[in-house]
């Protein structure tokens, strides 16, 4: 199957002829799918936290097919509220999401489990190899929209030990599909990170009576990503 | 009328022998009746017929005639299990399929509708069998004694048209209607040679001079009579297991058995109307340990090639303590109804790509650390723990409008030894553990909990969550019988 131009300028699907009426929805659909990656791409808006500090900073939200990093720089500053906060918003758009919970520091019962049902968790074992090498699965799957790598227990030594190659490859893998890969660290640490966030300022302990306010700030937005929301820049 | 057909393996023994063995292509086989005195070939493939070799003969007159001669042994399971398939073919025509003998199956397909291209269905039957190693024929007639006739006349599918059955068996010979040896030497004397033959003759004559021997091979000749079918129940249990007799020591070999037991069980899961749902793969070990892999689908397939790279993205990183002497694959029967989604249900775009993602995720962290997040009914500390993926996710409505707005515990699994200075009423002071240290600057809490208490290996425990100067929300615990810990960090 090749793609055929339309006068209208558009491009439309041409069959092979000797093709079943079978055959063609399966080569109909194998070709809506390709179109698919780059069309939720273009089209569909980034993914919001639901925190406001977050969104306040982020209006276009997490881009799609990139991978964006939220360093976590202080203590208490609010890294599990996003988390949690993108696998909600997953859900409520109607999406699946993976987690790869490097250190297994999620807790559902605070997150709320019922939130949860979307998610397939892999619980880490304290190696960054085998937590990126799971998020590279997930990716490479592309049936999540949503792959969330936590990596904040791990020392900022041990992740700038990482070959660079490791994180450009990731970057190649989430370029190629609508993923968007957000992966938290303690420190700003990723090359490859098309934006990146950092969560600045602690919470008080009234926090957990009165409400959290999350204080973001976009410290890297690489030039693909304009303002507006879903558009990418030429070049 | 009736109508019936026969699916025939020839040398069923054999053959099923072969499949157990994988011997190379191209060699001449036997099988050895190992209870005759001396051991004595049963059976015969083509190739080794052409070499001379004939049954009956010993191990060493059948070696004399062709030297590159394999022999093989009987194998009751697998002798059970291409009875299964050939079974399951027959179910994808008719629910009322009989277990007639080893390599034959009866169907009954007189309520099939009219109009049925039997010559095409009977190739494809052939060709499902061939894909799991079986060589069959197809025979369609209007009793079940001629279906089988045609079967074994067949090159591999044979129609009898219905009124021309009689002329078209006319030309079998004589021996096809296994008389009673000495029906066969009276017949012989006649010079009856063929089945026309012996049809020519009064069926009357026949029976006073030979009896109800010679009757029967009569009406055999005629084309037999209806008989009523005893169909064989659906198989409950759909699982292959292989026996190579060497042991494995490396995948590829592996691999190689497991496709061919996938592929049986497709077929025999399709002829049930069924699907695969989900895979057990157990593997005994020559130190008579047992390995095994359970496999979940995210959707239930036929497809054998799908179903091997889910398996294989689980074992190609495993290994055994030593090498694998036997191979058990249990397949998961499961509905394979279609249904229209819900629109806020999360489906997966790729089903079998998302089971293989899945066995991958698993071979590296292990089936206890990957899944879905649920609760267990309990009060003690971090009742957390991994439920089945489901593969529809639908979203309560009263769910859709939830936000984040208190901060989320971050539990540290296990929690921290710490050391904490209190106050006279036992209210934590300071706080000291390799991941957080400080004075504490504000507090809430206690709350305290307990549980089991009638037995042993009750808890009970006294909660605080606090605030560290340096800044940092923690969650405090006392517990009864590991002291203080902080359980995670509020984030």
């Amino acid at each position: 199957m090749h793609l055929g131009k339309q006068s209208s300028g558009k491009t439309a699907p041409v069959f092979p002829s000797g093709l079943s009426a079978g055959e063609r929805v399966i080569e109909l659909r194998g070709w809506l799918r390709e179109r698919e990656v780059k069309a939720c791409r273009l089209s569909r808006p980034g993914l919001k936290t639901g925190v406001a500090g977050v969104d306040e900073v982020l209006p276009e939200g997490v881009p799609w097919g990139a991978i964006t990093e939220v360093a976590a720089l202080r203590p208490s500053c609010g890294g599990q509220t996003v988390l949690v906060g993108l696998l909600r918003a997953a859900r409520v758009a109607g999406w699946r999401a993976g987690l790869v919970d490097g250190w297994d520091c999620l807790d559902p019962e605070s997150a709320g489990v019922e939130m949860l049902e979307h998610v397939l968790w892999a619980r880490g074992s304290g190696r960054v190899v085998d937590a990126v090498r799971a998020a590279d699965l997930l990716v490479r799957d592309g049936n999540l929209p949503l792959v969330v790598l936590d990596l904040r227990s791990a020392g900022v030594c041990e992740l700038k030990c990482q070959k660079p190659a490791v994180w450009y490859r990731l970057q190649r893998a989430v370029e190629e599909t609508a993923v968007a890969l957000v992966v938290f660290t303690p420190a700003p640490l990723l090359a490859s990170a098309a934006l990146r966030i950092g969560l600045l300022a602690t919470f008080p302990l009234e926090a957990c009576e009165v409400g959290v306010r999350v204080r973001a700030q976009v410290h890297r937005r690489r030039g693909s990503w304009s303002l507006k929301a879903g558009e990418r820049r030429a070049g | 009328m009736g109508r019936y057909a026969v699916i025939h393996a020839p040398e069923a023994a054999l053959q099923a022998a072969r499949r157990r063995a994988a011997p190379r292509s191209g060699v001449p086989l036997v099988l050895l009746d190992p209870w005759r005195r001396p051991p004595a070939v049963s059976a015969a493939c083509v190739r080794a017929r052409e070499a001379g070799v004939a049954v009956g003969m010993t191990v060493p007159q059948a070696r004399a005639r062709a030297a590159s001669l394999v022999f093989l042994h009987p194998a009751p399971q697998a002798e059970r299990s291409l009875q299964q398939d050939l079974l399951a073919c027959g179910w994808t025509w008719s629910p009322r399929v009989e277990d007639t003998a080893l390599g034959t199956v009866t169907v009954d397909v007189g309520a099939v509708e009219e109009g049925v291209d039997w010559m095409e269905r009977g190739h494809a039957v052939v060709a499902r069998l061939a894909g799991v190693g079986v060589e069959a024929a197809v025979g369609v007639g209007a009793t079940p004694w001629t279906a089988w006739c045609a079967a074994r006349l067949a090159a591999p599918v044979r129609i009898l048209t219905p009124g021309a059955e009689r002329a078209e068996l006319a030309r079998l010979p004589i021996e096809a209607a296994d008389p009673d040896p000495a029906v066969l030497e009276v017949l012989r004397l006649w010079r009856v040679r063929t089945f026309g033959d012996l049809a020519d003759l009064s069926r009357e004559e026949v029976g006073k001079r030979l009896g109800v021997a010679g009757l029967e091979v009569w009406d055999r000749a005629v084309g037999g009579r209806p008989r009523v079918l005893c169909p064989a129940a659906f198989p409950e249990v759909f699982e292959e297991e292989a026996e190579p007799g060497f042991a494995l020591e490396s995948l590829e070999p592996l691999l190689f058995l497991l496709r061919r037991q996938l592929g049986q069980l497709v077929l025999r899961l399709g002829g049930a109307g069924k699907a695969v749902g989900g895979l057990r793969l157990e593997l005994a070990l020559e130190d008579r340990n047992m390995q095994a892999y359970d496999f979940s689908l995210a959707e239930p397939t036929l497809d054998p090639d799908r179903l091997l790279r889910v398996i294989l993205a689980r074992v190609e990183g495993a290994r055994t303590v030593s090498p694998i002497v036997r191979v058990r694959l249990r397949a998961e029967p499961a509905s394979r109804d279609l249904r229209q989604e819900e629109i806020f249900e999360a489906s997966l775009r790729d089903p079998a790509r998302f089971a293989e993602t899945v066995s991958s995720l698993l071979a590296l962290y292990g089936p206890e650390r990957v899944g879905r997040p649920a609760m267990e009914a309990s009060w003690r500390p971090d009742p957390c723990r991994l439920a089945e993926l489901t593969d529809v996710v639908g979203l309560p409505e009263e769910l859709m409008t939830r936000v984040v707005d208190r901060p989320i515990l971050r539990r540290w699994r296990p929690p921290a030894q710490a050391r904490v200075e209190v106050d006279g009423d036992g209210r934590p002071l300071s706080v000291d553990c390799l991941e957080a240290s400080g004075r504490v600057v504000a507090w809430r809490g206690p709350w305290e909990s307990s549980g089991l208490w009638w037995q042993a290996g009750g808890w009970r425990r006294r909660e605080w969550d606090v605030e560290l100067v340096g800044g940092g929300l923690y969650r405090l615990a006392c517990c009864s019988d590991r002291g203080w810990l902080v359980e995670g960090m509020y984030d």
